[in-house]
């Protein structure tokens, strides 16, 4: 096993990390990105229309750009989770689900969020059967079939909206009498589709279907209403993934993000944070604002190392 | 990435139905992020248990597989179906970690 220690370990490799590692590269700071997939959640995006250098690009296709822009300037990758992470500023150890252990005299957490699931008993057993949390990744299995989108946010949106073109009909189920978190050009692209029914004031009671979904029992204002569905797809939202910052007693906000100040720095020495993952940006989690954190982050980092 | 044996439907009986070895099937596509991010750990249990169970790979994405993603009930990845004496004996759906995957493949095949 190697001792080499690295200059910087960059915990994450969705868009926050990836473009830490770009600027960490240009500023010669020996790091390391761990994660188990380059590009993160935003992989999954099916439409991406606001990044600026893009008019429209899948997630999967941006991610690859970012990644080949981080590994053209030499990124050293690893593909694992991070278990822990033990010691202090100048010596910590970072333990990987494969059991390397790296060694990192600064590290940057850029873990991002991970799902919010149903919490219904069938959940895990109806996977894969109908139930599915990225329409990207399973829609193509619901060609002209009647399909269910759970939320009112942008995921969901655009989840609908990339339903639409395959399946024959999709359902929006959300909760408020309108989807309020869901941009407005989004919305006004759904009001065109004939084969979008929306499921105003409407929440999942149950899911239906022994070994494989059949539908959803909503309560639609007060009543129970049965809806048939061959596919129901998750999009509740998200939870900051901070179990190994909080493991080492980092301070972070009343909804679990990590709490930074202007330079991306924790409540912890030596331990930085970025992305969507952190309580900066005015918590608008978009992948430029995941940029713009991991930018700043490896600047405050660079600046740190060279006085210490 | 991964040197797994990659099937189409025209090796699917010989290398999966006729197997002296029980076999896993990971249905994959090449969009899927968490099959990109499992890849490693069915990787490195393929090389651990080797002289026990075969594994294979099928693109589901693949217009030649289709009749197979039907025939299995492919409807989300990864899914990974195990198979033993021709028969499908047990399946996983979504993302797992390697612990749980190896204890939950070696309770059907082994």
């Amino acid at each position: 096993m190697s001792e080499q220690i690295y200059d910087l370990a960059i915990v994450g490799s969705g868009p926050a990390g990836l473009t830490a590692s770009i600027y960490a590269s240009r500023y010669k700071v020996n790091h390391i990105v761990i994660g188990p997939l380059p590009g993160g959640t935003m992989t999954e995006a099916h439409r991406i229309c606001n990044f600026p250098s893009e008019i429209s690009i899948n997630g999967w296709d941006l991610a690859q750009k970012i990644e080949a822009n981080a590994k053209g300037l030499g990124a050293e990758m690893v593909a694992s989770e991070v278990m822990y992470i033990s010691g202090s500023c100048p010596e910590f150890s970072v333990k990987l689900a494969n059991g390397q252990i790296i060694k990192a005299k600064t590290v940057l957490l850029t873990m991002g969020t991970k799902r919010r699931h149903l919490g219904d008993e069938k959940e895990q057993v109806l996977l894969g059967k109908g139930l599915a949390y990225c329409a990207t990744c399973d829609g193509p299995f619901f060609k002209d079939k009647i399909v269910g989108v759970l939320g009112g946010g942008n995921s969901a949106a655009t989840a609908v909206l990339y339903l639409a073109d395959i399946a024959k009909e999709v359902h929006w189920i959300y909760t408020g009498a309108v989807p309020g978190s869901a941009e407005p050009s989004w919305l006004e692209e759904i009001n065109k589709r004939d084969n979008i029914k929306q499921q105003a004031s409407s929440r999942v009671k149950k899911l239906l279907g022994e070994d494989k979904l059949t539908g959803v029992e909503l309560e639609q204002l007060g009543q129970a209403v049965d809806l048939n569905l061959d596919g129901l797809f998750i999009e509740i939202g998200s939870d900051p993934a901070t179990g190994i910052f909080q493991a080492m007693n980092g301070q972070t906000d009343d909804r679990g993000y990590i709490i930074v100040d202007g330079q991306q720095t924790t409540s912890l020495p030596g331990v930085w944070a970025a992305g969507d993952i952190t309580n900066a940006s005015n918590g608008l989690r978009q992948i430029i604002t995941a940029c713009s954190e991991g930018a700043i982050a490896a600047d405050s980092i660079f600046k740190f190392l060279q006085k210490n | 990435m991964s040197e797994i044996l990659e099937l189409t439907a025209d090796n699917f009986k010989a290398e999966v139905l006729d197997s002296q070895l029980p076999v896993v099937v990971d249905f994959w596509a090449p969009w899927c992020g968490t099959c990109r991010m499992m890849a490693p750990m069915i990787d490195s249990l393929a090389s651990e248990l080797a002289s026990q169970i075969k594994f294979v790979k099928i693109n589901a994405d693949d217009s030649v597989n289709q009749q197979l993603v039907v025939e299995y009930g492919v409807q989300g990845l990864p899914a990974i179906k195990l198979f033993k004496a021709g028969q499908l004996v047990g399946e996983m759906n979504g993302m797992r970690q390697q612990d749980s995957l190896k204890s939950d493949i070696l309770a059907k095949l082994a």
